[in-house]
């Protein structure tokens, strides 16, 4: 007679009530150390140094004299303020608008997509394969006083005289959300994707219009997609330089384009370094009040009580 | 309490019919099981009468009303899903309140129904949780809870207790025969499951492959006197006998089956198509069977045979007997003593018999 041995603790079925928390204590924390020390070093330990050298004088042969808030005097004003609130604006219309454009992108490709739901999601990611810069000039193509979109409103009689799209907040704010779009839709697709549709039904049932079924149901469920690809849009743009500096000309000034003309010009680094801080310290309460909104409007939305 | 009442609806989805000419009139307030094997269309059936699909003929009525055409949210009936769709954003509590939320009802009188519910499905501790912190029986009371909060006149219920195991969804089914009680709400409850349907019901209609609905009848007409062999099979395990009717006497039958058993089986009435030599089917639920190893007096039908095998089943056992003329047979015995005179073993030769009342005759 063999006799059959069998294992203890093997499968799923004895696993721990709570698999998640069991996890996370017995995964060995070495695991994420690597990458904990190199964020520590190239990321920490820079801002930390940034946040020192913003209020440090400097000799001439690069050592410390003396703490001070000569650097913040020089940008505590008024026109320094609106380049931040400007560039807050920027990130904010964009993240709204790239949020009005990928949802109905997302839906459409979650929900509506069928068996061409990989291709189109690919259709999403395919921009990110060639040069950005490319694009931008392109774009240029598209926009100038002979191209294509004045051709287009001049053969379709819309227009009469050929309008200045570039170097207007216009082209600023299309470049911005072609570019950004992505990053909006792929969270709010992955959500949608595991998203169960009977919940629709359910709501519809217990007596909600479509409409209801949506505010209550469809947007509070995705909300948490929502939030990421707000933040993934929103942070990014607000520091953006790139495409308020070649699309809107020098007729925008954005905390990117302060902070370049600070550090590149002739001793005043450390006033650009203390402009990012303080525009990073805005930006900070700004998201954290954004952050807070967004679980304010979704009890909004549920008709929130308690 | 209004109820449904179907005419001749019918649907068809990709070019094969799912419901074919379904007409049924539900009592009101009663408790009905829609049971049929899986993929004849009763969940697409439940689901045209909730208003997620869209039937292509026929009409719906609810009462006097044609809602065939009404939206989902107009129907006052809820749907309690199989795998029960409570809202994950949604506390326990705020999760039942939805419908009078939607209704725009005053918050105290929410409070109130709200809190009377959690109490007499028992989940009041747990009314601040969330649905992914409920175990799968909390989780199917607070569904059913939901659901019933606004008062519908039918509750529709898609095999509410498919994925409870099997101890939970016993103390389930009598909480809902319960709960059909105290409500007097119309329950239809659509299963696969024979027992189930013949536990819960008041009524049970039996769905064919095809759409069809083959029987309409309390659980006991359904079992004992099934229409059709369909039904005999499905509801229950039966010995069907098809043959041609050889004799007719009085009150009885002769039937010759294909294998040439000869079988006398009790009429009541005489239908039409009962005539000598029309072919018929005869069926016999193997508890209605004797089994023993020795021939017993005073049955109208006697066959031999050997067992082939045992199943032994704690409460009772099933034997399969292979019959001198070749048929196979299920035989079901109560095991009502703790030591048996006379055992009965595999290969052993016995004698199986059964009353001719115990029959039924079915057109083939």
């Amino acid at each position: 007679m063999e006799t059959i041995l069998l294992p203890e603790n093997t499968s799923a079925y004895n696993r721990p009530k709570n698999f998640k928390r069991h996890l996370k204590k017995e995964a060995p924390f070495g695991v994420g150390s690597g990458a904990l020390v190199w964020q520590f070093l190239f990321f920490y330990a820079p801002l930390v140094l940034m946040l020192i050298s913003s209020f440090s004088r400097f000799h001439i042969d690069g050592t410390f004299e003396s703490f001070t808030f000569a650097h913040f005097k020089q940008i505590l004003k008024i026109d320094y303020f609106l380049v931040i609130f400007e560039s807050l604006k920027l990130g904010f219309t964009t993240a709204c608008s790239t949020l009005l454009l990928g949802f109905p992108l997302a839906y459409t490709i979650a929900l509506k997509g069928g068996r061409f739901k990989s291709f189109l999601l690919f259709l999403v990611i395919i921009p990110f394969w060639t040069n950005f810069l490319l694009h931008i000039y392109a774009w240029f193509f598209v926009l100038e006083k002979g191209g294509f979109l004045n051709q287009v409103l001049l053969w379709t009689n819309l227009i009469q005289e050929p309008i200045h799209f570039l170097n207007t907040s216009f082209a600023v704010h299309l470049m911005m959300v072609y570019y950004y779009l992505p990053f909006m839709t792929l969270p709010i697709y992955s959500s949608l994707e595991k998203f169960d549709p009977t919940l629709i039904e359910a709501s519809m049932d217990l007596g909600a219009t479509k409409f209801q079924t949506f505010r209550r149901v469809v947007l509070p469920v995705l909300m948490p997609a929502i939030r990421t690809g707000f933040f993934l849009v929103f942070i990014p743009a607000f520091g953006e330089f790139v495409i308020p500096e070649l699309m809107g000309g020098d007729k925008f000034m954005y905390v990117g384009s302060v902070v370049s003309q600070f550090i590149m010009g002739e001793k005043t680094a450390p006033i650009g370094i203390a402009f990012t801080v303080l525009s990073g310290g805005i930006l900070l309460a700004a998201s954290f009040l954004l952050y807070k909104g967004t679980f304010a409007l979704n009890r909004w939305l549920t008709g929130g009580h308690r | 309490m209004r109820s449904i009442t179907l005419d001749r609806v019918s649907m068809t989805k990709r070019g094969s019919k799912i419901l074919n000419e379904v007409s049924l009139k539900l009592p009101s307030s009663k408790f009905v099981a829609l049971l049929g094997p899986s993929g004849c269309g009763k969940t697409t059936l439940l689901r045209a009468i909730a208003g997620f699909e869209t039937i292509d003929s026929g009409r719906i009525f609810l009462g006097e009303n044609d809602i065939s055409h009404l939206p989902v949210h107009q129907r006052s009936m809820n749907y309690v899903f199989q795998d029960y769709a409570l809202f994950p954003h949604l506390t326990v509590e705020q999760n039942i309140a939805y419908s009078l939320k939607i209704q725009r009802r005053p918050k105290m009188e929410i409070e109130q129904r709200v809190k009377k519910l959690l109490k007499s499905f028992d989940i009041e501790p747990l009314y601040h949780r969330y649905p992914e912190e409920l175990s799968g029986g909390q989780q199917q009371r607070v569904a059913i809870a939901r659901a019933i909060i606004a008062e519908p006149h039918v509750l529709l219920l898609d095999e509410p207790l498919a994925a409870l195991d099997f101890k939970l969804s016993e103390r389930m089914l009598i909480e809902l025969i319960d709960l059909q009680d105290l409500l007097q709400m119309t329950f239809l409850y659509v299963t696969h499951d024979q027992l189930e349907a013949l536990t819960v019901a008041d009524l049970v209609i039996v769905m064919g492959a095809g759409g069809t609905i083959e029987q309409i009848g309390t659980p006991k007409e359904v079992y004992e006197f099934p229409k059709n062999a369909f039904v005999a099979n499905f509801v229950g395990s039966t010995n069907l006998f098809e043959g041609t009717i050889e004799e007719i006497f009085d009150k009885e039958v002769v039937l010759k089956s294909t294998s040439n058993e000869l079988m006398n089986i009790s009429v009541a009435d005489k239908p039409v198509w009962l005539q000598k030599n029309n072919t018929a089917v005869a069926s016999i639920r193997p508890e209605k069977i004797d089994i023993s190893k020795k021939p017993l007096a005073n049955f109208s039908n006697n066959f031999k045979g050997i067992v082939t095998s045992i199943v032994y089943e704690g409460m009772s056992t099933k034997y399969y007997v292979r019959l001198d003329t070749g048929r196979k047979i299920i035989v079901f015995e109560q095991n009502e003593h703790h030591f048996i005179r006379d055992e009965i073993n595999y290969d052993d030769e016995v004698y199986i018999s059964w009353q001719k009342e115990n029959v039924v005759l079915m057109e083939r």
